[in-house]
């Protein structure tokens, strides 16, 4: 694909190709990225962490309240017994987290705007959430398809209903943070197309390229917010959804 | 689907290169199934690997120091919970004593004032008994002395009279009787005085 295309930054390319079985697990690019992402909240996780503090450091601080932030969100929207997703929670926050961020960085790659990935993750915690059910509850986790208090002749509109907007939850969930990132950075890059497009037209062009660049600073930072937006509304809604795993509303 | 497409279509138009590319891998290179294999099972590993270090390494530490920390705080609030109680008695010791010192003080004035103001009194009336029963002896004293001297005027008076009377008429008078006249006499003076 073009070097200049805006689309080529979601190129998927090979760095060591690897096939196992038959299988490509070459790894890529997106995996470099991913592997960079892990390192990266794992340091900060660990050597912000190294000599704790009674009064908490800066960077401590901030793993602290990454920490409570996410535990508050499984408390009040999973409730105390969702408590035992923490971990998981807290690994899919930090996975999106550091996608997002990363994406930002010039000649990074955004594994978050790469739609299998986005897939993966949603259908993980959606099989979960439907294992655990199963699970946990028998038979009884379908009633998940009946709101309480539905009157019989109703059932036959309300069921499937339900049903769709049970199974719609992982395409939802993986598309909205697939389409965020990709328009994002489709957009930064197209603008910053534009700069190098007017450049390449001599003085006046200079000038000219300004606006475009200015108008990519404002996008740089307004891409940072939809960063943080996008992971904390992937676990919210992984919390919402695997709340139906320690307690039915019906 | 469609508006994936429509994304892609100035991009294919602006390229011609990456348009045969784009018609296999559908328009986005999202969508080019050679790599989703391969990404699922590094994401796979990597969140796996994640998962383990961070349950069993990282969050329990951060855990425990945020318990820590909570613990210590609440510790430290309870002490000083205790603390101001204990403040809080002695301050209520403190006055209880201060008052029942007041008291005693207010008490010990008034009861030493008591004291000075009978002991006074006392002495008051001691002195004015004293000074009476002196007032009076002197009094008596002086009455003595006047009705002495009276008597002694009133026998000059008679003698001077009787020996007047001796001398200008020659009649010799008893001293006895021209007192009597000369006391008469004298009242009489002293009622139209």
């Amino acid at each position: 694909m073009d070097e200049h295309s805006p689309l080529h930054q979601f190129v998927v390319t090979p760095i060591v190709p690897l096939h196992i079985g038959g299988v490509d697990v070459s790894f890529t690019n997106s995996s470099l990225w991913m592997v960079i992402g892990a390192v990266c909240s794992i340091l900060l996780l660990t050597l912000s962490m190294r000599k704790p503090q009674l009064v908490p450091t800066r960077s401590q601080v901030l793993v602290e309240s990454m920490y409570s932030f996410i535990a508050n969100m499984i408390k009040e929207n999973t409730g105390t017994a969702g408590m035992q997703y923490f971990p998981l929670i807290f690994t899919v926050f930090m996975m999106v987290l550091m996608g997002n961020l990363l994406g930002l960085v010039p000649y990074s790659f955004t594994y978050t705007s790469q739609l299998i990935v986005t897939v993966g993750l949603a259908l993980g915690i959606f099989s979960l959430v439907i294992v655990l059910g199963i699970v946990r509850h028998g038979t009884h986790f379908f009633s998940l398809f009946l709101p309480p208090g539905v009157p019989m002749w109703l059932w036959p509109l309300v069921i499937p209903l339900e049903i769709v907007s049970f199974l719609i939850r992982p395409i939802t969930l993986s598309v909205r943070l697939f389409a965020n990132m990709m328009a994002g950075h489709l957009m930064l890059k197209v603008f910053a197309g534009f700069s190098v497009a007017m450049i390449s037209m001599g003085a006046l062009g200079w000038l000219g390229a300004m606006f475009p660049m200015l108008f990519n600073t404002v996008l740089t930072g307004f891409e940072l917010m939809i960063a943080l937006i996008h992971a904390y509304v992937f676990s919210v809604l992984c919390c919402l959804y695997l709340k139906d795993t320690v307690e039915l509303a019906h | 689907m469609a508006e994936v497409v429509a994304l892609a279509t100035p991009e294919e138009l602006s390229s011609g290169t990456a348009h045969t590319e784009h018609a296999k891998s559908g328009g986005l290179p999202q969508f080019d199934p050679t790599s989703f294999s391969s990404q699922l099972v590094w994401l796979a590993l990597v969140f796996a690997f994640l998962y383990f270090v961070f349950s069993r390494f990282s969050l329990p530490k951060i855990g425990r120091v945020v318990e820590t920390r909570n613990d210590k705080i609440n510790l430290d609030r309870d002490t000083a919970e205790r603390l101001t109680a204990e403040a809080q008695t002695t301050m209520e010791a403190y006055e209880k004593s201060l008052a029942q010192a007041r008291n005693e003080s207010a008490r010990f004035h008034a009861e030493s004032a008591d004291t000075i103001k009978k002991q006074t009194e006392d002495a008051m009336k001691v002195f004015a008994e004293k000074s009476e029963k002196q007032l009076k002896a002197t009094e008596k004293r002086l009455e003595d002395g006047k009705a002495q001297v009276m008597d002694e005027m009133h026998t000059i008076a008679a003698e001077i009279a009787s020996a007047a009377a001796e001398k200008i008429v020659g009649i010799s008078t008893d001293l006895s009787a021209a007192k009597t006249v000369v006391q008469s006499v004298n009242s009489k003076l002293s009622k139209a005085a």
